[in-house]
């Protein structure tokens, strides 16, 4: 490691982007599970889905900048193969990979909207099962790769994020469809 | 023999190396900032903390004051 005696502009910008990518996707899982619920009505679903979509890219474009900004810094010597390649990375490679799986998971589900038409929308909504393992993955990877999330701060995250994810996936799995559709109606 | 661990707070930014390197006396704490006691017994894990700290934030003194590398 070498001694920087500047600010490491490299390293906060990585940290920040990180936690900004996560509670962006994280409001863009909880958003995307409100609309498969249909608990918030068919009146907002259009609107909604413009919201997720649009959560979904800002979340890619924020895990582009921590990507880039943990390249940049000298002291974690990350290449492109580290950032890409699961279990690639010289430092904690489980930890990481959680993070680029998560990653790549993510881009596919957000170029997914723009190929709906192409996939149908059952091999859409099947392909957004992977949206679970990559909250899943991120979550590992922000608890267990970054520093911010060290001590107390770690698990009162899982909760406040994780928290509305199970809940909406209990909901989604234990509601009929048809009772959904009606207490939706019903608004 | 007692040693003196100071860690600059306004320089460490909390990459964690130094808990890495020796878990059992440094940790980070909630501000993401490090922290260890004041002072130790183990020579070795204070100073090899400080050799990895890429921010050169912790120093370890020995009695006399003097800083060791």
């Amino acid at each position: 490691m070498t001694l920087t005696a500047a600010l490491p502009v490299a390293w906060l910008v990585a940290r920040a982007a990180g936690l900004v990518a996560f509670g962006i996707l994280t409001l863009s899982t909880w958003l995307g599970l409100g609309m498969s619920t249909r608990l918030l009505g068919p009146r907002y679903q259009a609107r909604l889905l413009g919201w997720h979509r649009t959560l979904a890219w800002t979340g890619l474009g924020m895990i582009g900048l921590h990507v880039a900004a943990v390249m940049a810094d000298p002291v974690l010597g990350f290449g492109l193969p580290a950032v890409l390649v699961p279990f690639a990375a010289p430092w904690r490679p489980a930890a990481i990979a959680a993070g680029v799986v998560a990653g790549w998971l993510t881009l596919m589900l957000a170029v997914s909207f723009r190929m709906r038409s192409r996939i149908g929308q059952r091999g859409w909504r099947r392909l957004h099962y992977a949206s679970f393992g990559a909250f899943l993955l991120s979550l590992l990877h922000a608890l267990s790769a970054g520093t911010d999330l060290a001590g107390l701060g770690g698990p009162v995250v899982a909760v406040v994020a994780g928290g509305p994810v199970l809940w909406l996936t209990l909901v989604r799995i234990l509601t009929p469809r048809v009772r959904r559709a009606a207490a939706a109606g019903a608004r | 023999m007692s040693y003196r661990i100071i860690i600059d707070r306004t320089t460490c930014s909390g990459y964690g190396s130094c808990i890495e390197q020796s878990p059992a006396l440094f940790a980070l704490g909630a501000d993401g900032i490090a922290t260890a006691p004041s002072e130790t017994a183990d020579r070795e894990a204070a100073l090899a903390a400080a050799r990895a700290c890429p921010m050169g934030a912790i120093a370890v003194l020995d009695e006399d004051g003097k800083e060791l590398r």
